[in-house]
């Protein structure tokens, strides 16, 4: 028994700690998939340390590692020792070797050694927050609906941690973390995860859809997919497979209508959209537009 | 005639351990208080972790692994742990004194908020405390933070 949940226990922060990826898509380099990956160009340095990569110029396909759970950990002590180090000023000793401490928590951040970063950046904001020294305080408030509140008062930062997601908190900060959800700062939305891509539901995989003429070619063509959780719109694109112009959609719902194409064989996919980035792309469906053959017999009939 | 004796001793050393009390209300259990209560003020309560009563909590009640203590409306109590840090109990609060030995893959836990408030405090950087909750776990010390 206790081996079983020492194996539980062992999963599943393996699976919490499996780093996430990301596939570089057609004309990206590395400041722009970090953008789309992290919402920061800037953070290209990290993905570059990250993935051993020595240019930022990158390979359609390539799939490139992302920074796990200790990014948002470091991200947080860095704020903390900036605004510190701003409140404290640059004289005196003290304030010099916290600003040291900070130069080096930004280096290490950028060649995304984030544990390092984040115990720097704690050390500087140590030395010149009047916060840190004298006793660590803080409250913790649970309501009927076992939703907690925690406030920092005083001292060293605490360690908030629900559904796998750690945040420190530092004096004069609150979390508020309701049942089933991570911790999320006041006045602060809580972590969004990555927009998955969606999944493609019709026309299916080689269908072969029979239409009727319609000006513009044969339609309508109606496509529909699943919903995305967090998606705001999305953007379906419809390409013909002998080459040509590709055709793009921005929609809200899970589904979109052509008014007609060309006969002919066509692919499409599409992304999920929303205000902190885009998903990846959808697997790629290839359809086809044919005539519908009994609408044209009786178009054609010698009887009319 | 010597093994005789032994197993007597033994039978009386077993039967002296489980009748013994030093709260005043049913056996603890363990043999170490994990806290003290102190500075009670109105309607404070304790129930053990092996009894279904809550009784009236008189001051330097040692409290043990699992025993729950309860606050009454304008009430307040203070829970002194052995390590040194201590917390605070506010009006109508619910906490129970969490497990020395944690389960496989579970961190340890000092002291569990059911419900109402707590304010924690600890005296010196070297000590740290862990309070968990219906939703989350709040961990306190040096050096915990990054770790």
């Amino acid at each position: 028994m206790t081996a079983l949940l020492s194996s539980i226990a062992l999963a599943l922060w393996l699976s919490a700690a499996a780093p996430a990826e990301i596939t570089v898509q057609a004309g990206e380099d590395l400041p722009k998939v970090a953008r789309r990956a992290l919402g920061d160009e800037r953070a290209a340095s990290e993905l570059k340390a990250l993935n051993g990569l020595e240019s930022e110029a990158l390979r359609e396909g390539t799939v490139l590692k992302l920074p796990g759970p200790g990014r948002a950990l470091a991200v947080s002590a860095l704020t903390a020792a900036r605004n510190a180090l701003r409140q404290a000023g640059a004289d005196g000793p003290r304030n010099i070797e916290a600003a040291r401490q900070l130069a080096d928590a930004e280096a290490l951040f950028q060649a995304a050694k984030y544990q390092e970063a984040a115990k720097a950046a704690d050390g500087a904001w140590r030395l010149v927050s009047a916060d840190a020294r004298g006793p660590t305080q803080f409250s913790v408030h649970v309501d009927g609906d076992g939703k907690t509140e925690v406030k920092a008062k005083a001292g060293q930062p605490v360690r908030v941690e629900a559904e796998g997601v750690v945040q420190p908190l530092y004096p004069g900060e609150t979390v508020v973390v309701t049942k089933g959800e991570p911790p999320k700062k006041a006045g602060e939305e809580p972590p969004h995860p990555a927009l998955e891509a969606p999944i493609p539901l019709f026309p299916a995989e080689k269908a072969k859809l029979e239409l009727k003429p319609s000006p513009g070619g044969l339609g309508p063509i109606a496509l529909s997919w699943k919903a995305v959780a967090g998606a705001a719109a999305y953007e379906v694109e419809v390409v013909p497979a002998a080459g040509g112009k590709p055709l793009s959609l921005r929609v809200e719902k899970p589904e979109a209508k052509i008014d007609a194409l060309p006969a002919g064989k066509y692919t499409w996919t599409l992304r999920a959209l929303s205000e902190k980035g885009r998903s990846e792309r959808s697997a790629k469906l290839l359809f086809e537009v044919a005539p519908d053959t009994l609408f044209l017999k009786v178009k054609t009939t010698k009887w009319k | 005639m010597r093994s005789t004796l032994a197993l007597f001793a033994l039978g009386a050393a077993v039967a002296l351990a489980c009748t013994s009390d030093t709260s005043g209300g049913t056996a603890p259990p363990a043999a170490e208080p994990r806290a003290h209560l102190r500075d009670l003020k109105g309607s404070v309560k304790v129930k053990r972790a092996a009894g279904d009563d809550w009784v009236d909590a008189t001051a330097e009640t040692p409290l043990f692994e699992n025993d729950k203590v309860k606050t009454g409306p304008d009430s307040s109590a203070f829970v002194a742990f052995s390590n040194g840090s201590h917390v605070a109990l506010g009006e109508e609060a619910l906490v129970s004194i969490a497990e020395t030995s944690p389960r496989p893959g579970l961190d340890r836990t000092d002291v569990t908020v059911l419900q109402g408030r707590i304010d924690a405090e600890l005296d010196d950087a070297k000590q740290s405390l862990s309070v968990s909750t219906p939703s989350a776990t709040v961990r306190a010390g040096r050096e915990i933070v990054f770790q």
